[in-house]
């Protein structure tokens, strides 16, 4: 029957808000290409075969969904019963759907610990067909609480997932087709596009040309045939907005085409889709012919004179034919290859006749415009940009799905708030917008509204909204290098700026990362960009080179470093290191070496090797931040490897036995370094001196060596038996220490300048750094190094019980835990939330399991003395407001205050060099009051004198220390011997020799974790908490090393 | 036929008159004409490589050799001439930096990809790349862009003077892959960019200049004189 009046239309959308909403339970699925990956076949199946071993299959209803958006959270399933509202479950299996079945479909309780939310408000705009307003169930979050939709409108996306896309009849109930029945029986064609001029609706392909302003263009043309034709030819990595959004909502589009259509008065139309996309082709497929059936396409549409249809023409999968140019040659069967335009598409488009072509996305929101009027349309939005888009976030995100927002959203609220962050508490590093066209966003262009002239600014473009995190893991090389051999591998090879220009750029790249880039590879880059950009034929040349210049532009430190160091940070560029374990390792500790020893059950040669690289590998292999374990590739397979604990227990095995490393010495050379500073740096750069040859002095103005691994490290992390032995074998080799002894007072910087060869400055940051607020001097008010310090040392005072330790990072933890152990009772203050603490994740975990209190979004305004030995801590309450572009949360001070009362407080709220304590020469302290050296670690007031460790780069991890003394080793002896001692003592590591045998060891294997002391086993005691991994675990953790060392290049 | 007759023919329109402007000139012409038609009618002289008038219905643009600077009328950058329809007001620059500029990268660009072997070609002597190469100042690339000893095997690093980074490679390093040095027969290579990459390698490769000159001594004075220009270049960029 075909539809004709208002009245049928109705008629049809009263049958299908019935479907929506039935009489009966029903259960609906999510499959969309996302759903059906995560195999919501299988669930359906199941359901069916469960409903009719329970004979209720025909009491039930079993319907299906296009994609949500929430593409992280697949597979979904929907339990909507008579009367009550539409719930969602989420990542659910088997075993679930039986108990949702069970308990909600039938039962008629909701099983909350599967239920992700409830669909108390239709996302729609439109008043028809709405699946809100039924009981709510209570306690389980609605969807607008979910953050991952909370700042989202959705328009293009309102009916995916909630209606079943293969029904014309619910798409019609959700206002479907009124639009194209208002604008056909009521508007003209000129008031048509007259209101999406109004509605400044601009071109979603990426371009942003007005479409009104299109389509008047086209209207215009005199001719007695055109065509309207829909670009689905979606292909840039990483983009899926119109897939889903065709395999949601396939009428949408239709009617959106029936609309434009009817505009420029096209008699027929296309849809250019990729083979690719098979689901989408067959929904649009069953759509075209409900929609002819019915009236709404083909002669005399809805009772009128107006008379449209649509073809769907396959795309074989060009990255060039979403050009329009090469598109309409595609559909013409030609080539596809773009052609110069002037004539544009709307004069002589497709077989020479006035054509219009429209993204996927700048369709549907035509019916929206029609039935709600543009200036509803342009309320959302920017100033130039209205209405809402669709992006596909993917990559290294946690929410990774389709997410539709408002023009002028900012990215840093995409990517932190909607997608929730990077994925395993990762550094962002840029996000790739506009794929192969576009450009990378680094963090501090987070702060950019989205829409088309925002993106432009910063080198990217707004594209058909593909939206790429990267994480550290991103090699930008890497990244700028594949998308060129992207592009030179889709190039339709018509022009030459694009087809060899393409090319060079891609080899330049390329060699750039096998370490053979030349110094002018970066300007040539740059110059060969601008080029390309200004004379290829089309957009797809054109626009080519943007993540070039944008990687060159944002991150040329990277290419840089794989220019002139060969080095890539971010282990990607496989030629230029051997795993990525060792290149993330700052000391350059070769990991597989010595894991495959203890594979052999080599163990003493372990620790040998380790110590080439690492003086102290019992107590790194304790306190270690790991990242090496970050980067580790079996965590791509499984788990990572326990790097650490392996490292620990080689160094502890050998120790048990009561063995010492044999350290290769070369033959002394006679000459003297002093060495300031006897923490993990000074002695590292001792170590490695002295095995040159060298006659070393460490001077250290505490009464024992070790720094702050001695005096700020507790006990139950690293025991002082454990770090004594390590030192003592140190010193075995021959290296002096003069303890007890301060330069500047008890020796002079220039009698040490006089007197030795080379001097190393190590001296750390061990100032506290201020409170500078009222009450700071009071008698119990301690600083956080201080109060470690004085534990360590046994000269701890009497706290009182109640103590309140202000700071969140790993000397904040150090402290509370151990006032936990002396019995106190401990909170934690600190001014963010707990996400944003700096210290170990570990280390918060534990110091919760022990019992530590904690407040969050405290700003200690004063601390007053109350009497009694009880001490009143001032905060001011924060509230938290946007993310900042770091990810952090951004806190701004509320009207409240809050008082806590203690005995004591100890402030650690971070450490800084003690100006005061370094030397006056000139020059000495740069601006962020650290030491400031050269390139070499050369102080700038003598060649003689070198600075490393925390002085100079500020608070960091022990590992970062010593990898500072090796290079400092490194450094001197280029001055000493010209480098020569340095060469000679790598190639010692050289000698120690292991299997090179490739493991073949990928099935998967859980990562084996150490014991803990129980809880209770901790009280009153500074035991250490964490138990080395036995033998068998250590070794069975040894062998799931994949030996990336060994899979060479590319 | 004389050029762009061809053209003529495609465009059945109505035959109305326009006007733009090439350079400086202004021309009432055909609507259904195209720029690079115009100019050369007018004489004004636009190179192309791919462009033949006989294959009018292929006129796509595709060796960007005829581009021309759009300053009104249109939008403004470099399009194909032969490609681009004059529409009234229309006003074009065939010689502007950008489009020399653009010219020369096309050059470049499709000699990287070239053969170079022109003693083999059949072209030899009356080749427009070679011509156009010669107008625009692009040799492409020295002999030691051929060279496989370029990994390792150098002649230079073996200590021999070998003219390879400064002559031009219309060879195919025929010498010097035989394990010969480069006399520089195919002459000093006229570009600049070329010489200063060449000179950059000497000096990296620690090769006195002095030599290099003593070498270049076979070339014309002419020759010698850019050679010079660039040497003196580099090497105060190296005291500065």
């Amino acid at each position: 029957m075909s539809v004709r009046e208002m009245k049928e239309l109705e008629d049809i959308a009263s049958r299908g808000a019935k479907k929506i909403k039935p009489e009966k339970p029903m259960l609906v699925f999510g499959a969309g290409t996302c759903g059906v990956a995560s195999g919501c076949g299988d669930l359906i199946d199941f359901a069916r075969e469960y409903l009719k071993s329970k004979g209720i299959e025909n009491e039930v209803i079993l319907t299906s969904v296009g994609c949500n958006g929430m593409c992280h959270a697949e597979p979904l399933v929907d339990v909507k019963l008579p009367g009550r509202v539409r719930l969602t479950y989420s990542s659910v299996d088997v075993d679930k759907l039986k108990r949702i079945i069970d308990e909600h479909l039938l039962g008629g309780q909701p099983v909350r610990e599967f239920a992700l939310a409830q669909l108390t408000e239709d996302p729609s705009p439109l008043p028809y067909g709405r699946v809100d307003g039924d009981d709510p169930y209570e306690g389980i979050p609605s969807y607008k609480d979910l953050p991952f939709l909370a700042g989202q409108r959705r328009i293009v996306l309102r009916n995916c997932g909630i209606i079943d896309p293969e029904d014309m009849e619910q798409y019609i109930a959700r206002g479907g087709y009124r639009a194209a029945f208002k604008a056909l029986h009521e508007m003209s064609p000129e008031t048509v596009i007259d209101e999406v001029k109004a509605a400044g609706l601009r071109g979603r392909g990426g371009a942003g040309f007005p479409t009104g302003l299109k389509w008047e263009l086209c209207r215009k043309e005199k001719s007695d045939e055109k065509y309207v034709i829909c670009n689905a030819d979606e292909g840039d990595p990483g983009a899926y907005m119109n897939r889903a959004e065709i395999e949601g909502d396939p009428h949408s589009l239709i009617e959106g085409m029936i609309i434009g259509a009817y505009a420029m008065g096209a008699t027929h139309g296309f849809i250019y889709v990729r083979a690719e996309y098979p689901l989408a082709i067959a929904r649009l497929k069953k759509a075209i012919a409900q929609a002819s059936e019915h009236g709404l396409l083909g002669k005399n549409i809805m009772g009128t004179d107006f008379s449209f249809d649509i073809r769907i023409v396959e795309g074989a999968g060009a990255f060039v034919c979403g050009e329009e140019t090469a598109l309409m040659a595609s559909i013409e069967g030609r080539r596809g290859e773009p052609r110069p335009r002037p004539p544009f598409p709307a004069q002589s488009g497709l077989w020479g006749k006035p054509s219009n072509i429209n993204n996927v996305e700048t369709w549907f929101n035509v019916p929206v415009i029609i039935e709600l009027g543009p200036k509803w349309f342009s309320s959302i939005g920017r100033e130039k940009s209205k209405g809402t888009k669709v992006f596909s976030l993917v990559g290294k995100i946690n929410r990774a799905g389709l997410v539709e927002i408002p023009f002028g959203t900012r990215l840093k609220e995409v990517i932190y708030g909607i997608g929730g962050g990077v994925q395993n508490g990762k550094g962002f590093k840029a996000v790739q917008t506009g794929g192969p066209s576009g450009g990378c966003i680094p963090t501090d262009k987070l702060d950019t509204p989205i829409d088309y002239e925002g993106l432009t600014a910063i080198g990217s473009i707004l594209g058909s909204g593909g939206m790429v995190v990267m994480d550290e893991d991103n090699c930008m090389v890497d990244v700028a290098k594949y998308f060129l051999s992207f592009t030179s591998d889709e190039s339709c090879g018509q022009c030459v700026p694009c087809r060899v220009g393409i090319t060079r750029a891609k080899e330049i790249t390329e060699r750039i990362s096998k370490g053979m880039g030349r110094k002018e590879d970066i300007a040539l880059l740059e110059d060969l960009a601008r080029q390309i950009n200004r004379d290829s034929l089309c957009g797809l040349g054109q626009t080519a080179p943007n993540p070039i210049l944008t990687t060159i532009k944002y991150f040329r430190n990277e290419y840089e470093e794989h220019i002139e160091k060969h080095r890539c940070e971010a282990s990607v560029c496989a030629s230029l290191f051997s795993a990525p374990c060792e290149n993330t390792c700052p000391a350059g500790t070769n990991v597989y070496g010595y894991i495959q020893l203890i594979v052999e059950k080599r163990f003493d040669e372990a620790y040998e090797l380790n110590k080439e690289d690492n003086p102290m590998p019992a107590v790194i292999g304790r306190i270690c931040e790991h990242t090496c374990e970050l980067r580790c590739n079996r965590g791509k397979l499984d788990e990572p490897i326990a790097i650490r604990e392996l490292k620990r227990y080689c160094a502890d095995k050998t120790i048990a036995a009561g063995k010492h490393a044999t350290a290769k010495m070369l033959d002394d050379v006679g000459r003297k370094v002093a060495i300031i500073g006897g923490g993990p740096s000074g002695l590292s750069a001792a170590y490695f001196l002295r095995r040159m040859g060298y006659d070393i002095t460490v001077f250290e103005r505490m009464h024992e060596l070790g720094g702050l691994l001695r005096y700020a490290v507790p006990e139950y992390r690293l025991p002082r038996s454990v770090l004594d032995r390590e030192i003592d074998d140190l010193l075995a080799l021959g290296i002096r220490a003069k303890t007890d002894c301060r330069v500047g007072s008890d020796v002079s910087i220039n009698a040490l300048i006089n007197d030795y060869d080379a001097v190393y400055v190590s001296i750390g940051c061990q100032k506290n750094r201020n409170l500078d607020i009222e009450g700071e001097g009071l008698p119990n008010v301690y600083s956080g190094l201080n109060l470690l310090e004085r534990i360590n040392t046994g000269t701890l005072p009497d706290l009182g019980k109640e103590v309140i330790v202000l700071g969140g990072g790993n000397v904040a933890i150090d402290g509370a835990r151990s006032l936990r152990r002396l019995g106190h009772s401990v909170t934690i203050a600190y001014r963010r939330t707990e996400e944003d603490m700096p210290a170990y994740k570990e280390e918060i975990r534990a110091a919760k399991d022990e019992g530590i209190n904690f407040e969050f979004l405290l700003v200690p305004e004063k601390i007053v003395d109350r009497g009694n030995g009880t001490l009143g801590a001032i905060f001011r309450k924060m509230r938290t407001e946007e993310y900042r572009v770091d990810g952090k949360l951004a806190i701004t001070p509320t009207e409240s205050t809050v008082e806590l009362k203690c005995n004591s407080v100890v402030a650690a709220i971070g450490q800084e060099l003690d100006v005061s304590q370094a030397f006056s020469e000139k020059n000495t302290i740069g601006k962020n009051n650290l030491i400031q050296v050269d390139e070499q670690q050369r102080c700038l007031f003598s060649p003689k004198v070198f600075a490393g460790g925390e002085a100079v780069t500020g608070p960091k991890s022990a590992i970062e220390a010593i990898a500072q003394g090796k290079k400092a080793a490194e450094n001197i002896d280029v001055l000493l011997s010209g480098g020569e001692r340095y060469e000679r003592l790598r190639a010692l590591r050289e000698e120690i020799k292991y299997r090179m045998e490739e493991p073949h060891n990928e099935e998967r294997m859980k990562r084996e974790t150490p014991i803990e002391l129980s809880v209770p086993e901790r009280h009153d005691n500074f035991r250490e908490v964490v138990k080395v991994l036995d033998d068998e675990k250590a070794v069975r953790e040894a062998r799931r090393c994949l030996r990336c060392d060994l899979a060479g290049g590319e | 036929m004389r050029p762009g007759a061809a053209s003529d023919a495609i465009w059945l329109g109505a035959s109305e008159m326009v006007h733009i402007k090439i350079n400086d000139r202004d021309v009432d012409c055909d609507a259904n004409l195209r720029v690079l038609d115009v100019a050369l009618k007018e004489g004004i002289d636009i190179p192309t490589l791919c462009y033949n008038p006989f294959l009018d219905a292929v006129r796509t643009a595709r060796c960007r050799m005829c581009l021309v600077e759009i300053v009104a009328g249109g939008k403004p950058g470099v399009q194909s001439s032969c490609a681009l329809p004059v529409s009234e007001g229309l006003a074009v620059l065939t010689n502007s930096k950008a489009v020399y500029e653009a010219r020369r990268m096309i050059l470049e660009l499709t000699l990287s990809d070239h053969m170079l072997d022109c003693r083999k070609c059949a072209t030899s002597g009356d080749c427009t790349l070679a011509e156009l190469c010669e107008e625009y100042d692009v040799d492409g690339v020295p002999v030691c862009s051929e060279c496989r000893n370029k990994r390792g095997g150098c002649l230079l690093s073996r200590g021999e003077m070998c003219l390879g980074p400064i002559t031009r490679d219309y060879c195919s390093a025929f010498c010097t892959n035989s394990g010969y040095r480069c006399g520089g027969c195919c002459t000093l290579s006229s570009s600049r960019s070329v010489l200063r990459y060449g000179v950059k390698q000497y000096m990296d490769m620690g090769v006195p200049l002095e030599e290099v000159r003593k070498a270049a001594s076979i070339f014309s004075s002419r020759e010698i004189e850019l050679l010079d220009e660039v040497m003196q270049e580099l090497e105060g960029g190296v005291k500065a």
